[in-house]
């Protein structure tokens, strides 16, 4: 677009409006370039408040979840306990014994149980149960001998010197 | 991302802000704090605009339009401040009466009178008028024209004859 003001009489006018000299701003220079630093020290000052009316909402966000929360109910559930009983059960009685032979013989013949043979079948028949309790140890080992040295005795010399 | 910086905003101080208060005078009666505060708004921000003259009369424009609403709420207010409406120019050794050429001034319509007072004291091309304004640069041109004339006539000025070339 051109700035040209194409009619002469009016590029005069013109020329002679532009020579009034507009009134000068009732403004403090100085004021106003106070003020515009301060508004440019200002301009970056809203990071920390944000970040700290953040953080604040966030902890009286947490305080009020914290003051609402469910109470807690302890509640005694009853644990299952296992008692452990003996129960004594009765040992079933040993049906007598049919007469049975030993070995592979084609016919049996008529064979007298031993004591020994028949505690076997009993052990195989029955287990364990079946075997005789043992006397205890202290029952069962025979007192014992003290052996005197064999020193030089005349008395049994002469005795057995006698027998012979 | 560098904001205005001191020098700048001083220089834009020194050169625009008599005009930009005559600019907002178009509008409201408290022009200078209209200007004072569109230089604030200048210092706040993150970057330069590309043509800071331009930002600061469209942001002039725009709080002079707005506190001139204000002011309409309160008429009496309003009739005071005007009585009290201090001189647009400078009386000084000029060919025109600066009080004539006030009133003449004062009694266009405001479309062609804001675009006479950003060219011919603001400095500013038909294009960055266009956009201040919101038209074309050919109407701005031509709303330009028809005020001169209409002021011309008003205060009788006699035609000289030397055309003037504007860069």
């Amino acid at each position: 677009m051109s700035e040209q003001t194409h009619d002469p009489e009016l590029a005069g006018f013109e020329r002679t409006l532009k020579s009034l000299s507009p009134a000068p701003a009732a403004m403090d220079r100085d004021v106003l370039m106070f003020q515009a630093g301060r508004a440019s020290a200002r301009r970056n000052g809203w990071r920390w408040p944000v970040a700290t009316a953040v953080l604040a909402s966030t902890a009286i966000v947490f305080a009020l979840l914290w003051q609402q929360r469910p109470a807690v109910v302890i509640v005694d559930r009853p644990v299952p306990q296992i008692v452990e009983r003996i129960v004594y059960k009765p040992a079933p009685e040993r049906e007598p014994e049919p007469f049975t032979a030993v070995g592979n013989s084609p016919e049996p013949g008529p064979v007298v149980q031993t004591g020994y043979v028949r505690l076997r079948n009993d052990v195989l028949r029955w287990g364990m149960d079946a075997l005789p309790h043992l006397p205890t140890a202290a029952a069962a080992t025979p007192p014992l001998e003290i052996k005197r040295p064999r020193f030089f005795d005349p008395e049994a010399t002469k005795a057995r010197g006698d027998r012979s | 991302m560098a904001g205005v910086s001191p020098e700048l905003l001083g220089r834009l101080v020194d050169d625009h802000a008599a005009a930009l208060v005559l600019y907002a005078r178009q509008w409201c009666a408290a022009p200078e704090d209209v200007v004072q505060e569109a230089f604030l708004k200048l210092a706040q921000q993150l970057s330069v605009p590309d043509n800071p003259a331009g930002w600061l009369y469209r942001v002039v424009r725009n709080g002079a339009i707005s506190a001139a609403r204000s002011t309409r709420r309160r008429r009496r207010h309003e009739g005071l401040a005007a009585a009290r409406a201090p001189a647009w120019f400078i009386a000084e050794a000029s060919a025109l009466d600066a009080e004539a050429a006030t009133a003449a001034l004062q009694e266009l319509p405001v479309e062609q009178r804001e675009i006479i007072v950003a060219h011919l004291w603001g400095g500013l091309s038909f294009e960055q008028i266009a956009e201040l304004v919101g038209t074309s640069p050919s109407t701005a041109h031509r709303w330009y024209t028809a005020g001169l004339t209409s002021l011309r006539e008003r205060l009788g000025v006699p035609c000289p004859s030397k055309p003037t070339i504007r860069n």
